[in-house]
């Protein structure tokens, strides 16, 4: 994983000074059994969806999901979503 | 006239009736594995359809949540937003390339024009494109103070604007 400080205006420089400009490329590679790579390419921000304080504490679920256990053999089907509008727990 | 009896070579017909058996059958095996082989290569080919697919919207999600981090950014740091990002076009003209998509970034205020009033609410959608693959999320933007902020509860993933 690689975190860079990158300028709004210009996403191609790469900031390593001090003048912080509040947005952070990230950048994530897995390499698979095979040696297979994959990369995935993210943006996040000072003042993101992401940077929100809660009005009120409580629990929050980001994520639902699903497990199968199939069979008498127990295969497992997982699958999930991220939740974009964060709901309290119920 | 010549009399053609099937007695005359009862052997060679025997060949020939062999050989005609032998030809269907094998033409019959072969079109079954011709089948087998086609189907696999067909089921193979949907699979790996499938499986990128997968990976587009996944990438696509990523991309149109980072279109509104880039935006937000960009306003944070440009106080001219409202009249450099006017117009309800796509910013920037020329999608910004990241990992196998682009990003873009849409604000679209109620009233129709975001440079009218600074106290305008407006709407941040973010656009993210892998392949043919669209992926739109949304949030409300509000001034706070000199700044714009996102309304708690705004964001959701939405139909390009």
């Amino acid at each position: 994983m690689n975190v860079e400080q990158v300028v709004p205006g210009d996403l191609s420089v790469i900031q390593n000074d001090n003048t912080d400009k509040g947005l952070r490329r990230i950048t994530i590679t897995v390499t698979d059994p095979q040696s297979n790579q994959t990369t995935l390419i993210g943006f996040r921000s000072e003042t993101g969806v992401m940077e929100h304080n809660p009005e009120e504490a409580g629990t929050f679920v980001t994520w639902v999901g699903t497990e199968l256990d199939v069979g008498s053999r127990s295969i497992k089907f997982v699958g999930g979503a991220n939740i974009a509008n964060h709901t309290l727990e119920p | 006239m010549k009399k053609i009896s099937l007695r005359q070579n009862p052997c060679k017909n025997n060949r020939h009736r062999r050989s005609g058996y032998l030809y269907v059958s094998v033409m019959g095996v072969a079109t079954v594995v011709s089948i087998i082989g086609f189907s696999a290569m067909t089921l193979a080919r949907m699979k790996l359809k499938s499986a990128q697919s997968g990976n587009e919207s996944t990438e696509a999600v990523i991309l149109s949540q980072s279109a509104i981090e880039y935006a937000m950014a960009n306003i944070h740091e440009n106080s001219s937003w409202r009249n450099d990002y006017a117009g309800s076009t796509e910013v920037p003209g020329t999608p910004l390339a990241v990992g196998n998509g682009t990003v873009t970034f849409k604000l679209v205020d109620d009233d129709g024009s975001l440079s009218d009033d600074t106290d305008d609410l407006a709407t941040l959608y973010g656009i993210g494109r892998v392949g043919d693959t669209v992926h739109v999320q949304s949030v409300v933007i509000q001034p706070s103070g000199s700044e714009m902020e996102i309304v708690v509860g705004s964001w959701k993933r939405t139909a390009a604007p």
